[in-house]
C-alpha cells in the first residue's frame, strides 16, 4: 500500500476516536462526561508544499473539517466545515485571531488519496463557550 | 557605593516605587527577596542593582548579608521595608547600622494588630475589643454575649486577607476556626463593628512633629470581607472635621510613641467620633504613592527614603489636585485570556494612571482580599465627583476575557 492510503488510515482511526469521544460506540458506566465532545477537527493538506485545503463557507475559506462520513473502500470522506471564530465570536480573520471552532451544515466531498497531512486539533475548540467579559457593569 | 537595602517588595505600587525612587536619588539598590519568580524576571527590575533571593527572611540572614554586602565595598545608607511584615525589622537594623532614627517600638506595635490595641487601650479611638489565645477554648469565647455584628481578625492580618465581619454566634465560630486554622500561634482580635465613613490617613512624624500628608475617604465593598474599591481624596475635608481627626492622629500617634516614621491609619468616623480600624507602619501599598504624588506633587516614599537616610522630609504641596482612584474587581472565575481597554481608558478625560495587574493565564477570582483587585484607574477632576466619574467612566473600558474554570 503506498502513502495515498495513510490518510485513508488515518481518518479510519479518527472516526474511531471520534465515536468513542461522543459516546456513540462505548459506553460508560463509571464515567460522568460533564462536557461532551463529539468532534475531532483536523486540517488536510495537499503535497503541494503542505499549504492546508480550504473550503468555503458563507464567503470565508475555512480549513477546519469534521469527519461526517467514511467509505473506506474508494476512500472518500464528507466532511463538514467548521467555521473559526475569535474571542469576540465573530468569524475569526488570520489564525491570530483563532479562539474556538463552530460546527455548520455545510459539507463537502472529498477523495482522501489527494491529502498525504493531517492536522488534528483539541476537542475542546469545537462549540468552546465564548469567555466571560469582566467587570460586566 | 552608596547602597539602599530594601526588604521585599510588591511587583508594584509603593514598595515598587520606592526602589526606583532610591536608583533615580543616586543609590545602589539591593532587594533581598523571598520571591522566587523576581530572580526569572529580572528585566522588569533594571532599577534594582542586584536581587538576593532567600527562602526565609529572617533577622541574622538580613545581618549576614549585610555584612557581605559590606565586605564587597557598600556603604549601607538605610535599609527599608513597605512591605508587612518586615517594616520595623527594617527599621531596626537601619538604626542599628545606618544611624537612622526611626521609632522602632512602635512600628513594632502597629505591626501585630493585638500589640496595637493593648497600646491604645485607654485611647479613646480605641473601640471595644477582646484578645484571644488560639489555644482558648471557642465556646468560652462565643458565650462573651457579644453584641453583632463583631469584627474577627488576626493579629498578623493584611490586605483585609483575615478580617471578618460576622453577624452571629455561628459565623464567629466559623471565623475564628478559620483564622486560627490557618494562624496556629496567633493571636486573634474581636472588636466591635464600627459603621461609618472610613478614612485612610497618610502621615510622616519627623521629629516628633506630626505631618498629615494626605486623607483618604475609602468606598468599601462588604460581603464577607472588606474591598476597598475607591480612594476619594478629602481636599477640602471640613474644618471641624480636620481639627477632630487631627487631633484623634495625634493622641494615638502619642500613645504609639511615635517620634520619626511613617505610617497609615485607618479610621472610621462613627456617631460623631474617630475610631481606630487599624495603624500600619508604612505608606498604603497599591497606588497611594501615585495617588499622592499627582494630587500635590509629593513622592511620599521619596520622603520616607529621606527620612531612614536623616535628611529632612519635604512635605510642601507643588499643587493641590482632586485625585479619585478607582480599583476593578471582578464577578467570576476564570482563566485570563485578553484583557482589552487599557490605552482607551487611558486617554479618557482626568485620567493620569491605568494600571493592570494580572498577565495573560492569571487565574482570576472575585474579591477575598484587596490582592484581588486587579488593577485600577487614578483620574483627577475639577471637583471630587467629576475626578471620581472620569475615573469610573475610564474603567468601564477596561474588559478582562475569561475562560471559564
Amino acid at each position: 500500500m503506498g502513502k495515498r492510503s495513510n490518510i485513508c488510515l488515518a481518518m479510519k482511526t479518527l472516526q474511531k476516536e471520534q465515536n468513542i469521544i461522543a459516546g456513540i460506540d462505548m459506553e460508560f458506566q463509571f464515567i460522568c462526561m460533564l462536557k461532551r465532545v463529539d468532534t475531532i477537527p483536523f486540517m488536510l493538506s495537499t503535497s503541494e508544499k503542505n499549504k492546508p485545503f480550504k473550503a468555503f463557507y458563507k464567503g470565508i475559506a475555512t480549513p477546519y473539517f469534521r469527519l461526517e462520513k467514511l467509505n473506506e473502500e474508494i476512500c472518500c470522506a464528507v466532511l463538514s466545515l467548521l467555521e473559526a471564530i475569535d474571542i469576540e465570536g465573530y468569524p475569526a480573520d488570520s489564525y491570530d485571531d483563532f479562539y474556538a471552532l463552530r460546527k455548520t451544515k455545510s459539507c463537502i466531498i472529498v477523495n482522501l488519496n489527494c491529502f498525504c497531512v493531517i492536522n488534528p486539533l483539541s476537542p475542546e475548540l469545537v462549540n468552546r463557550p465564548l469567555p466571560i467579559i469582566e467587570p460586566n457593569c | 557605593m552608596k547602597t539602599i537595602l530594601f526588604i521585599e517588595t510588591t511587583k508594584s505600587g509603593s514598595s515598587r516605587e520606592a526602589i526606583k525612587t532610591a536608583a533615580r536619588l543616586g543609590y545602589c539598590t539591593v532587594l533581598l527577596t523571598e520571591r522566587n519568580s523576581f530572580m526569572e524576571q529580572y528585566e522588569e527590575f533594571p532599577d534594582v542593582t542586584r536581587v538576593i533571593h532567600v527562602r526565609e527572611i529572617t533577622e541574622d540572614l538580613i545581618r549576614t548579608e549585610i555584612r557581605r554586602l559590606q565586605q564587597q565595598g557598600n556603604s549601607i545608607k538605610a535599609i527599608i521595608s513597605f512591605v508587612d511584615p518586615f517594616v520595623s525589622m527594617a527599621a531596626k537594623l537601619s538604626n542599628e547600622y545606618c544611624d537612622s532614627i526611626i521609632s522602632v517600638d512602635a512600628l513594632k506595635k502597629m505591626e501585630d494588630k493585638t500589640a496595637t490595641r493593648k497600646a491604645l487601650k485607654n485611647n479613646v479611638t480605641t473601640p471595644a475589643f477582646e484578645i484571644y489565645q488560639p489555644t482558648d477554648e471557642l465556646d468560652t469565647i462565643l458565650n462573651k454575649g457579644y453584641t453583632f455584628p463583631q469584627i474577627v481578625k488576626s493579629a498578623v492580618s493584611k490586605a483585609s486577607k483575615d478580617v471578618y465581619l460576622v453577624g452571629n454566634k455561628v459565623e464567629m465560630k466559623k471565623a475564628l476556626k478559620k483564622i486560627i486554622k490557618q494562624y496556629p500561634v496567633q493571636k486573634v482580635v474581636i472588636e466591635d463593628y464600627l459603621d461609618g465613613p472610613q478614612y485612610v490617613v497618610e502621615v510622616l512624624v519627623h521629629n516628633g512633629t506630626i505631618n498629615i500628608v494626605a486623607i483618604f475617604k475609602q468606598d468599601i465593598t462588604k460581603k464577607t470581607k472588606f474591598i476597598v474599591t475607591g480612594y476619594e481624596l478629602q481636599l477640602n475635608l471640613e474644618k471641624g472635621l480636620y481639627e477632630t481627626l487631627y487631633k484623634a492622629v495625634e493622641s494615638i500617634l502619642i500613645d504609639l510613641g511615635v517620634t520619626n516614621a511613617t505610617c497609615h491609619l485607618e479610621i472610621r468616623y462613627v456617631n460623631g467620633s474617630w475610631k481606630l480600624v487599624e495603624v500600619n507602619p508604612r505608606i498604603s501599598g497599591g497606588a497611594m504613592n501615585r495617588m499622592i504624588e499627582e494630587a500635590f506633587g509629593i513622592n511620599l516614599v521619596e520622603e520616607t527614603i529621606k527620612l531612614y537616610l536623616g535628611y529632612e522630609p519635604c512635605l510642601i504641596r507643588k499643587y493641590e489636585k482632586q485625585i479619585y482612584a478607582h480599583y476593578i474587581t471582578i464577578n467570576s472565575y476564570g482563566n485570563l485570556l485578553k484583557v482589552t481597554g487599557e490605552n482607551l481608558a487611558s486617554h479618557q478625560p482626568g485620567v493620569k494612571e491605568v494600571y493592570i495587574k494580572p498577565s495573560i493565564g492569571t487565574i482570576m477570582i472575585p474579591p477575598l482580599s484587596m490582592g484581588h483587585r486587579y488593577g485600577y484607574v487614578i483620574a483627577s477632576g475639577n471637583t471630587s465627583d467629576e475626578a471620581n466619574e472620569n475615573a469610573v467612566n475610564a474603567a468601564k473600558n477596561i474588559k478582562f476575557y475569561l475562560d471559564p474554570i
